[in-house]
C-alpha cells in the first residue's frame, strides 16, 4: 500500500505529521532576575522538585565533605559573585563539596552547587575559582537546565515522529534520553552557546569582584595539563579534553576583546586566603587520587602540602603511601624516606609506624619489622587492622 | 532483525530457562564446581547466573544473598583501575577491594566494620564485613571472604538488609562457610 | 549481578500480568480483625509520570498530589467503614531523628515489596516455600514506629502511573499504522503501571497482607480522576471487608 503512495506525498504527509504530532515547547527564557518577579515555569517546578529530592540524597550518601568552614567560605563566595539583579529578587544559592577527586563542579536547578574536592585542589587560587563558580552560576542565572530539558523534549518527540513516520528509518533509541538531567548536564554539558553564554558569566564575575582576569585563563589551563598528565577520560564536563580547550579558547578571546582593559584595575589572586581554606581537604584528595592510581595530582597535592604544612606528619606519610601504591622504580626506598621522614615528625604517628612495619615485614627484616608492628599497636590498640598486625608478630616470633 | 522480534525471543528464553533458572535446594544438596564443594542451606533457591558460580537466596535477592565469585588476577579494576596480585599479602587485597567499594557511587555511607586475616581450607584469607546504604534508603551489611588461588582471587559473600534479615541468616552463612571446602 | 536481577524484577512485572488472584497473607491475617485494630496509613508513595512522543519521562507532582490526596481519603473512608478498624495516618512532616527512621523503613519495604511481586507473583521467578508459608517481614524493629504511633499495624500503599500525551499516543499510533502497512505488527511496550498495598503488623513487622494490582502495557486507570480511585481503592481493599 504504501509503496503505491507518490513519493510528493510521502514527504507532505510526514511534515503534516511532524507539524501536528510534535508540541514544541519555547525555549525563549528570560534569565533570572531580568523581570522585576521571578515567574517560575510549571516545567521548572517540577526540576526543582527533583533537584530537592537529589540534593536530599546526595546530602545524606556520605559523599559530601562535612567541612561547615569550608561550605560557608564556598556559599559566601557564591553568593557575593551572584549578579545584582538576581539578589535584589532575594534569590540566594548554596554550596556543598563533593568528596571526589574529578574535576567536577555542576548546579542544580534549584540554585545548589556541588563542587568536587578534585577541582577545588587543582586550582591554584580564588580568582581561578571564580571564574569556574561564576561560568556554573551562569547556568543557573540563565536557566540552562530549563531549556536543555525542553530542548531534549522537543528534539526527541521530532525524532521519534520523524522514525515513527518514515519507515525506512529505525526507531530512535531513545534510551539515553531518560537519564537524570543534572548528571548529564554535568557530564556532557550544554549546548556550545549556552557554554559560551556562561563562560561570559564567568567572566563577568571575575571583572565585577576585581580578580585578575589573566586568571580566567590559567584557572582551564590548570585543568588541562591535569587532565593531561593523567590521561584522565572520566565522563565529567571538566574532564573531558574538548570542552577544556573551548574553555580556554573562549576565556583567552573574552580577555582579548574586554574594552575596559586598559582601566581595569583589578589584580586579585587571593592565593594564600585560598590554600588556608582548601587545606584540609589537600590530603584527602590526595588519598582519593592514590587510590584511583593519579599519582601525577596526588603527587602535586602532597608537595603544595607539605609547602603549607611542612611539620606536618600526615603529609610525610601519604606520600610513602603514594611511592609505595605507585612501585616504579626507586619508590620503595622514597617511600621509606618518607615514612622516616613523617616520623621524624611526630614519632607517636601510628600510621607511619605500621607502614615501616609492613615494609621491613615484605624486606624480610624480622626485627625491624616487629618493632615498628609492637609500636603501632601500642600507639594504635584499638586499629581496625590489628588482626593483621597480630598475625605477622606471630609469624615473626617463630 | 527486528526489535519487538528480539524482545518476544528473549521473554520465551526467559519463560523456558526461568522454570529452571531457580532451583529448591533439597535437603543434604552437596553442590561442587570448579574445584570447589559445599553443602547448601537447605529451603534456599539457587539461581543459574552466569555472573557467579554460586548464587543463592532464601527470601529474595535484594533481601539476602550467599555467592560465590571470582576475578581474574592482574585485571584492572573498574572505578579504581587497581589490580589484585599474587604477592600480595591478604591485608592488601582486602584494603585493594575497601579501595574499590568506597569508591562506588551506588554504595552510600560505606563503612568498614571489620577486617581480619582468616584461614579458608589452607589458604591465606581476609575476610571483611561492611555495610552501606543503597540511594533508595536500603541499608545493607556484607560479609566478604577472600582469596587467591591459582590464576583467580575468589570471593564468598554474604549480603543482607541489615535490619531483621542479617541477623537471621548469619548462621546459615557461617555454616556454609564451616563445610566450604577447596578440592584443588 | 544486580543489573541482572533488576531485568528480572522488570519480567517479572510484565509476566505477572498473566497471573490469577494477586493477593497474599500470612497464616493469622484471617483473624487478625476479630479483635478491634487500629490501622496507620503510612505516606503514599506513589509516581505519576508524563511520557512524551520522544519516549522522555518526566516525573508530575501535582499528578502525584492529586492521586495521593484522593487515596488516603478513600482508603481512610473504606477502612473506617469496615468492623474493628480504627484509622489513622502517619504525617511525612517529622523530626529529622524519625524521618531518617521512616526513610529506612520505607527502604526496606520497597525491597521487601520487590522481593514479594518477583517471587509470589511472577510464575517464572515464584518461589513455593515463600508462596506456601508467606512469612515475609520488616522484623520487630519497626515497632519503634510507636515514637509516631500507636496503631497495630501500618497500611503500606505503593505504586506507578505513566500516562502517555497526546503527542505519545500519537507516535505510538502512527507506528502501528506505518508497520501494518508494510506487514509488521508492532506491539506498544509501555512502562508497566503498578499498585501495591499491604498490612504490616507493628509489633513484629511481619507483612501479614499484601496486594499487588498491575498489567503490562494496560492502565491502572487514570488515578487522577476519583471514580476511578475509588473503584481502584474498593478493589484493592475489599478483602479487609470479609474480615468481621
Amino acid at each position: 500500500m504504501y509503496n503505491r503512495i507518490p513519493a510528493t506525498l510521502k514527504i507532505t504527509l510526514l511534515l503534516i505529521t511532524c507539524l501536528f504530532t510534535t508540541s514544541c515547547e519555547t525555549l525563549n527564557i528570560q534569565a533570572i532576575g531580568k523581570q522585576q518577579k521571578f515567574n517560575i515555569e510549571d516545567d521548572e517546578k517540577r526540576l526543582w522538585k527533583r533537584s530537592d529530592e537529589f540534593e536530599e540524597i546526595l546530602n545524606n550518601s556520605g559523599f559530601v565533605f562535612s567541612d561547615s568552614e569550608l561550605q560557608v567560605y564556598l556559599t559566601g563566595l557564591i553568593n557575593n559573585i551572584l549578579p545584582l539583579e538576581v539578589k535584589a529578587i532575594g534569590c540566594s544559592v548554596k554550596a556543598y563539596v563533593l568528596n571526589d577527586p574529578s574535576f567536577n563542579a555542576f548546579m542544580l536547578p534549584n540554585g545548589v552547587m556541588y563542587i568536587h574536592t578534585g577541582l577545588l585542589v587543582s586550582l591554584e587560587n580564588e580568582a581561578q575559582l571564580v571564574t569556574v563558580l561564576g561560568h556554573e552560576l551562569d547556568h543557573f542565572v540563565s536557566r540552562h537546565s530549563l531549556k536543555f530539558f525542553r530542548n531534549l523534549k522537543n528534539t526527541s518527540a521530532f525524532y521519534a515522529t520523524l522514525s515513527a513516520a518514515a519507515i525506512a528509518a529505525p526507531y530512535a533509541n531513545l534510551a539515553g534520553l531518560l537519564i537524570q538531567y543534572s548528571f548529564l548536564s554535568s557530564v556532557t554539558g550544554y549546548s556550545k552557546e549556552m557554554e559560551a553564554e556562561a563562560d561570559r558569566g564567568g567572566f563577568d564575575a571575575i571583572i565585577k569582584n576585581n580578580y585578575d582576569i589573566q586568571q580566567s585563563v590559567r584557572a582551564f589551563e590548570v585543568m588541562e595539563m591535569q587532565i593531561k598528565e593523567e590521561k584522565i577520560k572520566e565522563p565529567y564536563f571538566f574532564s573531558t579534553h574538548p570542552k577544556i580547550k573551548e574553555r580556554i579558547r573562549n576565556f583567552k578571546e573574552l580577555s582579548a576583546s574586554f574594552k575596559d582593559k586598559a582601566t581595569y584595575l583589578g589584580k586579585e589572586i587571593k592565593a594564600d586566603l585560598y590554600n588556608n581554606k582548601i587545606k584540609d581537604i589537600i590530603l584527602e584528595n590526595a588519598f582519593l587520587d592514590i587510590k584511583k592510581n593519579h599519582f601525577k595530582s596526588a603527587n602535586r597535592a602532597i608537595e603544595r602540602f607539605l609547602k603549607l604544612e611542612p611539620q606536618n606528619p600526615e603529609g610525610y606519610y601519604m606520600q610513602g603511601e603514594l611511592f609505595r601504591c605507585r612501585g616504579e622504580k626507586g619508590d620503595p626506598d622514597k617511600a621509606l624516606e618518607s615514612y622516616l621522614r613523617s616520623l621524624e615528625k611526630d614519632n607517636n604517628y601510628a600510621l607511619a609506624h605500621k607502614a615501616l612495619g609492613l615494609f621491613y615485614y615484605k624486606m624480610k627484616k624480622p626485627d625491624l619489622a616487629k618493632k615498628e608492628f609492637q609500636n603501632y599497636l601500642l600507639l594504635a590498640p584499638q586499629a581496625e587492622d590489628r588482626g593483621y598486625i597480630l598475625k605477622y608478630l606471630q609469624e615473626l616470633n617463630l | 532483525m527486528n526489535k519487538i522480534k528480539i524482545f518476544i525471543i528473549i521473554a520465551c528464553v526467559f519463560i523456558v530457562c526461568g522454570c529452571v533458572a531457580w532451583q529448591l535446594v533439597p535437603s543434604n544438596y552437596q553442590w561442587n564446581n570448579a574445584g570447589f564443594s559445599a553443602v547448601l542451606p537447605q529451603g534456599w533457591m539457587k539461581f543459574q547466573s552466569p555472573a557467579a558460580l554460586l548464587f543463592l537466596t532464601k527470601d529474595g535477592e535484594l533481601l539476602q544473598s550467599i555467592s560465590f565469585f571470582r576475578e581474574k588476577i592482574g585485571k584492572e579494576l573498574p572505578i579504581s583501575k587497581k589490580k589484585f596480585t599474587k604477592e600480595m599479602l591478604s591485608q592488601e587485597l582486602a584494603e585493594t577491594l575497601i579501595n574499590e567499594l568506597s569508591l562506588g557511587q551506588n554504595k552510600h555511607n560505606f563503612k568498614v566494620i571489620e577486617n581480619i586475616p582468616v584461614k579458608l581450607g589452607n589458604y591465606d584469607a581476609f575476610r571483611l564485613t561492611y555495610s552501606f546504604n543503597t540511594a533508595d534508603n536500603l541499608k545493607l551489611k556484607t560479609v566478604v571472604y577472600g582469596f587467591i588461588k591459582k590464576k583467580f582471587i575468589h570471593f564468598i559473600q554474604y549480603e543482607a538488609a541489615e535490619q531483621h534479615y542479617f541477623d537471621k541468616d548469619i548462621s546459615t552463612f557461617d555454616k556454609f562457610i564451616q563445610g566450604f571446602q577447596i578440592l584443588r | 549481578m544486580r543489573k541482572y536481577i533488576l531485568i528480572l524484577f522488570l519480567e517479572a512485572i510484565f509476566l505477572s500480568g498473566c497471573a490469577g488472584v494477586p493477593i497474599r497473607k500470612n497464616t493469622y491475617f484471617d483473624n487478625y480483625f476479630s479483635s478491634p485494630r487500629e490501622v496507620a496509613i503510612m505516606p503514599i508513595d506513589f509516581k505519576a509520570y508524563k511520557l512524551t512522543a520522544g519516549g522522555l519521562r518526566e516525573e508530575m507532582d501535582e499528578w502525584e498530589m492529586q492521586t495521593k490526596n484522593l487515596l488516603l481519603n478513600l482508603v481512610k473512608q473504606k477502612l473506617e467503614s469496615f468492623l474493628n478498624i480504627k484509622v489513622s495516618i502517619i504525617e511525612s512532616n517529622v523530626a529529622p531523628e524519625l524521618k531518617r527512621f521512616l526513610n529506612e523503613q520505607n527502604g526496606l519495604y520497597r525491597a521487601v515489596a520487590q522481593s514479594i511481586i518477583t517471587h509470589t507473583y511472577a510464575p517464572v521467578a515464584t518461589f513455593p516455600q515463600k508462596l506456601k508459608y508467606f512469612d515475609y517481614t520488616l522484623g520487630s524493629e519497626i515497632n519503634q514506629i510507636n515514637s509516631l504511633s500507636t496503631a497495630d499495624s501500618l497500611l503500606f500503599l505503593s505504586g506507578s502511573r505513566t500516562y502517555w500525551t497526546g503527542g505519545k499516543i500519537a507516535v505510538s499510533a502512527l507506528s502501528m499504522i506505518a508497520a501494518a502497512a508494510v506487514g509488521i505488527s508492532v506491539v506498544p511496550v509501555g512502562i508497566p503501571d503498578w499498585l501495591a498495598v499491604s498490612l504490616v503488623d507493628t509489633k513484629t513487622g511481619d507483612i501479614i497482607w499484601f496486594k499487588y494490582y498491575g498489567q503490562p502495557n494496560a492502565s491502572v486507570g487514570d488515578l487522577r480522576e476519583p471514580d476511578v480511585v475509588a473503584a481502584t481503592v474498593d478493589s484493592l481493599l475489599k478483602d479487609l471487608s470479609a474480615q468481621k
